[in-house]
């Protein structure tokens, strides 16, 4: 098992290369360039954009500066970034917050509503409770987020006052201040996650229980509880470990629509305001956590693979 | 975004192998195609459906709530909203379409050469592994920051985000019949690689594209709007359902009919698409979602 | 001294404004004694891009940063330059020779005393790296004789010295420590947040909050509150601005009682708000004229006549009336200076021919001609699309080409891509208007010129009477228009909305960027 991680972790390596490179190459060669948003509105003559370029090394070839670049991203230095002029970890860090109590809740929601309609849609095929759970998750996965976050601020912020609308406390503020401008995008955000959830976790269970071993545990006389919750559920774990692990990683990533309805300041601004800006080492920094953020999750993705299906060796 | 493509290790996973359709059409793609016929007919039939256009302004008529004359109200620079609705379908279904297309060649021969040769999976595979591991959506806001807001565009980050999905499936199907013995059979009497490719093993593959691609369509209705409601997608004038509900946010409370009827629109286009691709998919073979081929 | 102060302001004789604008609502509740202490919250409308405002023009920096800094001069509430870390001041030789005496045992938030000094290295980063600062480019040099004495030497008449060290109250120049300024020379670089303001800086979490408090050691000026100038009150300990980029979420989070004032409120708004009992909203002037603004070197706008074509077909009236639902925050006015400004003027502005004549004239055959906007402005994408609908009318081909804020203003600079840009600003003097029209602004490749403006500009850097300035002014409006230099499509108020606790005597919250002197909390 170890040594099918200490693999794993060694294939990442030429993915991150890749990644990274194309990333490199691509920032560089699209147009528009950091220094014009840099300077903004203002009136500069073309002696101090040339000026600043030098500042940036960005007139050397492109493939000069890429072999200047490349030994400091492969041992993680980004540099600063060209608009917060800090350390790039340090500007993920401070938005890393954010993002992760968005990911974690939404995916403690999207667990304990999802997989328990999951299962039992797939013991009661058929049934009322399937349909509309199919519905639920069907119309959950088709709205488009950003109108189901207009349509919760409008309802709850705006009509019924119960919640802020937007914006970000941190838990320095007050409990309660912190966790109320979360409930709202934690909503917006499970929605259309929990019908994945149901989906897989009814279809996997509907095949494991179909499998000869399910109808041995009933024919040795164990309770349907324990048959779907002990024998059944372990076996589709498999599968849902994925769907749940894969969301998990693409929420770390930060929703970009979420954070723009809602006002939060979390990664996923970070990165596209960083692209809309070219602050090229923002960017690349960005996505390196994000390729990093998936591989890992894959990884541990994979090792659930091992625990819950044993029959499994690596 | 909702329907975020979830990649999934096929490698750790066995192909499809009941590549047979379910004689009985399924209830859910039966619903789909009901609910998707009056979108298209709609695209088709706009200039039939509404005298006004959608994009001439009309000041003294602005912010008119929903009456005979204007279903849907009117906006902010006094256009009928039924109008832009209407021929905002033309923009959602030529996104889908087009980016559909392009998803499905580009999708077809990469997958078909990387199943098919070692080589081309060590690139292919390799460049497609690393675009499925982001979010999807934020790799589409780069793409568009790079090249620029326009429809096109916007077909083109979406079916380079796309491409890696229908590549993996086209290529699992022309990895599972490699070998098999219609394919032996076929290459005994003389068969070329590109007879054996086309003729014989690329038929199996039809029914789990087709799944994808209907997926494809409705990210693609989804990733258009959510690229409009930042401004990345379709610039105005432009009637697109994403930019309509971007332009209303600044009336949630005075014209609520603003923001709601195009965000109703997507999500029904979206709905009817994905039921079309569970549809399909439980005709094909149900458990390709539990194996997480699809 | 308030009489030389009067006497030696080279706009001088008259206010160039009238009354300030007022705030209904503040006018009730002036009589009331101000509370003191509390947290005010603000939701400001766009995160801060640098804490480095010598380097920056453009939101909110003026709006936060202008509370922690102060300038040698502030704006007065008739928007022109009064004294604020000045004593008193005396041009000489047609204004080539500045003499400023400073005001004396004004802190730094650090505990240090401000001199000379400072004030030397202050002004000499603030030309290097300020957006606005590059307007003393004809500044020789800057003496020091004592340690509250300092005298700006220039190579010729500098007539808008005062104005220009106002930024046009967007990149002000402030003063800091000469320690802090000498270490941050490069741009964007500051390694402090030091002024002498009544507030001072405590923190900025990148896009969450930026956070003030109150500075005991605050020297205040004695004269009267006078908007930026005068005495300044501080009635609350603190103040954070929560950054809220989304305009809706704004308004509920001030209709929840979150935020006590929020910044850009949509217009749409207004009516509502002004029903509320808890909340209202604050028109906030001068009027901000919308402009259109050509490719002037190359492509078809550089001909006269497609420009006199756009000039002839612009109805402001109706795009006026669908950038802004509501009519109350909108105007057309013919003046490229402000509805508020004393230089405000219909020289000039008669229209002439059709716009098909023109067209005809330049021979023109429906080749498409671009707007670019910036994607995200709702207001650059409403006028365009007016712009397109109104040109359609006319028979030209008008087409949105719509970008990110960065290729935006690549492509404003870029001969090849630009054709036609809109944008807006407030101009309250003449010569204000030379930076964007010298042929340099937004590049050499593609910026306006003529010998005959420059020519007026010259004159104008030496006009010291109002009534000569004012006819010079005519003289360069009618020149802008006579060569359409730019385009007039009307002007737009800005509205803010607070809270009705904020209590605001001087109605300072209904003039230019926020400005909190005097507010106080009503518990």
């Amino acid at each position: 098992m170890f040594e099918y991680a200490l693999r794993r972790i060694i294939s990442f390596i030429p993915t991150i290369f890749i990644t990274l490179t194309l990333i490199f190459f691509i920032t560089r060669m699209v147009p528009g360039s950091p220094i014009s948003s840099l300077v903004g509105h203002q009136a500069v003559s073309a002696e101090q954009i040339d000026a600043i370029t030098r500042d940036l090394g960005l007139d050397r070839p492109i493939l000069v500066q890429y072999l200047e670049w490349l030994p400091h991203v492969l041992i993680g230095d980004f540099g600063n970034s060209l608009f917060y002029k800090q350390p790039i970890i340090e500007v993920v860090a401070e938005r890393f917050p954010v993002t992760l109590y968005l990911t974690v809740f939404s995916m403690i929601v999207t667990i304990s509503i999802g997989m328990p309609l999951g299962i039992y849609a797939a013991i009661r095929r058929g049934g009322a409770v399937d349909y509309a759970s199919n519905a639920f998750s069907s119309i959950g996965m088709a709205m488009p987020s950003f109108w189901l976050g207009f349509l919760l601020i409008i309802v709850f912020a705006v009509s019924l006052g119960w919640l802020p609308a937007s914006g970000y406390r941190s838990p320095d503020f007050g409990i309660w201040n912190w966790l109320s401008r979360l409930i709202l995008p934690v909503i917006a955000q499970s929605l259309a996650q929990i019908g994945l959830v149901v989906r897989m976790t009814r279809a996997s269970m509907i095949e494991v229980m179909g499998q000869e071993y399910i109808t041995m545990a009933r024919a040795k006389g164990l309770s349907e509880t324990r048959v779907v919750l002990k024998h059944a559920l372990k076996n589709a774990m498999t599968q849902i470990t994925t769907v749940i692990g894969l969301t998990f990683a693409l929420g770390l990533g930060g929703s970009v629509i979420i954070e723009n309805v809602f006002a939060l300041p979390g990664l996923g601004q970070l990165i596209t305001i960083a692209a809309i800006r070219r602050d090229y080492s923002m960017l690349e920094g960005g996505i390196f956590y994000l390729t990093l953020v998936a591989l890992v999750v894959n990884l541990i993705v994979d090792l659930a693979y091992a625990y819950f299906n044993p029959r499994i060796r690596y | 975004m909702s329907t975020e493509p979830i990649g999934t290790q096929s490698e750790k996973l066995s192909p499809p192998r009941a590549i047979a359709w379910h004689q009985r059409a399924n209830p859910m793609f039966v619903v789909g195609v009901l609910m998707l016929t009056p979108l298209i007919l709609m695209a088709i039939m706009a200039p039939f459906l509404t005298f006004l256009d959608p994009l001439s302004i009309n000041a003294p008529q602005k912010l008119l709530p929903p009456s005979w004359a204007h279903p849907f109200g009117t906006d902010h620079f006094g256009r009928d909203v039924l109008a832009r609705i209407v021929y905002g379908s033309q923009i959602s279904l030529r996104v889908g379409i087009g980016s559909t297309i392009l998803t499905a060649l580009f999708g077809i021969f990469l997958g078909v050469a990387s199943g098919w040769y070692h080589w081309a999976d060590a690139i292919i595979g390799r460049v497609s592994d690393s675009l499925m591991i982001f979010p999807g959506f934020v790799l589409a806001i780069m793409i568009m920051a790079a090249i620029g807001p326009s429809e096109f565009n916007v077909i083109i980050s979406v079916t380079v985000l796309y491409v890696p999905r229908v590549i993996r499936t086209v290529r699992a199907s022309v990895i599972e019949f490699r070998g098999a013995e219609f394919v032996e059979a076929a290459r005994t009497v003389g068969a070329g690689d590109f007879r054996l490719l086309f003729l014989h093993i690329l038929p199996k593959a039809a029914g789990p594209v087709m799944v994808q691609l209907s997926f494809g369509f409705a990210w693609a209705i989804l990733v258009e709007a959510g690229l409009s409601f930042l401004g990345l997608g379709t610039p105005p004038p432009t009637p697109s359902w994403g930019s309509m509900i971007a332009d209303a946010r600044d009336f949630i409370r005075s014209a609520w009919w603003l923001i709601t009827v195009p965000g109703f629109m997507i999500t029904l286009a979206v709905l009817s698409l994905n039921l079309i691709g569970d549809g399909l998919r439980d005709m094909l073979d149900p458990r390709l979602q539990s194996k997480g081929i699809l | 001294m308030r009489k030389i102060v009067l006497a030696s302001i080279l706009f001088f004789g008259v206010l160039i404004f009238g009354a300030p604008l007022k705030s209904d609502s503040n006018s009730a509740h002036a009589a009331a004694a101000p509370e003191q202490g509390g947290t005010l919250n603000i939701g400001l409308h766009i995160p801060l891009s640098t804490l480095d405002w010598q380097s920056t023009v453009g939101h909110p920096l003026p709006q936060v940063m202008g509370h922690v800094y102060e300038g040698l001069f502030g704006l007065g509430s008739d928007l022109t330059a009064q004294p604020e870390l000045v004593e008193s001041y005396k041009p000489s030789e047609k204004g080539k020779v500045w003499t400023f005496k400073l005001r004396t045992g004004v802190k730094f938030h650090n505990g240090d005393t401000l001199d000379a000094g400072d004030v030397k290295a202050s002004i000499e980063r603030w030309r290097v790296t300020g957006p606005k600062g590059t307007g003393l480019a004809d500044l020789a040099s800057i003496a020091t004789p004592d340690a509250h004495t300092v005298v700006f030497n220039f190579k010729s008449s500098m007539g808008q010295f005062l104005l220009l060290l106002l930024g046009s109250d967007e990149n002000k120049a402030i003063i800091m420590p000469k320690e802090v300024a000498d270490a941050s020379k490069t741009p964007g670089q500051l390694t402090e947040v030091v002024g002498t303001g009544p507030f001072r800086f405590v923190e900025y979490k990148e896009d969450q909050y930026a956070r003030l408090a109150k500075f005991e050691d605050y020297s205040a000026r004695s004269d009267k509150p006078n908007y930026q100038s005068g005495k300044k009150v501080t009635n609350v300990d603190e103040v954070i601005f929560w950054i809220v980029p989304e305009a809706s979420t704004r308004v509920a989070g001030l209709e929840a009682g979150e935020y006590d004032i929020i910044t850009e409120v949509p217009d749409s708004e207004a009516a509502r708000l002004a029903k509320s009992d808890t909340v209202e909203p604050v028109k906030n002037g001068p009027g901000v004229l919308q402009y259109m603004m050509f490719n002037h070197k190359t492509g078809l706008t550089s001909d006269r006549n497609i420009r006199k074509a756009f000039q002839a077909m612009i109805d402001p009236a109706e795009i006026a009336s669908v950038v802004v639902s509501d009519p109350a925050f909108s105007l057309t006015n013919p003046s490229i200076y402000a509805p508020e400004s004393a230089y405000n003027t219909d020289a000039g502005s008669a229209k002439g021919k059709s716009a098909q004549e023109y067209l005809k004239a330049a021979g023109y055959n429906n080749e498409p001609i671009s707007i670019q906007v910036i994607a995200t402005s709702n207001t650059q994408n409403r006028i365009a699309v007016a712009l397109v609908e109104q040109a359609k009318r006319v028979g030209i081909n008008l087409q949105i080409k719509s970008y990110d804020l960065s290729t935006w203003v690549a492509n404003r600079r870029d001969p090849n891509a630009l054709n036609i840009y809109t944008s807006g600003g407030y101009w309250v003097d003449p010569s204000l208007w030379h930076p964007e029209f010298n042929g340099t602004f937004p590049s050499k490749e593609v910026g306006f010129i003529s010998p005959e403006t420059e020519e007026i500009f010259a004159k104008l850097a030496s006009a010291t009477t109002f009534e000569e300035r004012k006819a010079l002014g005519e003289d360069l409006q009618t020149a802008f228009y006579g060569q359409v230099a730019m385009v007039n499509l009307g002007y737009i108020y800005r509205l803010i909305a607070k809270s009705k606790k904020v209590r605001d005597p001087n109605g300072n919250l209904a003039l230019g960027n926020l400005t909190l002197h005097g507010v106080w909390l009503d518990k």
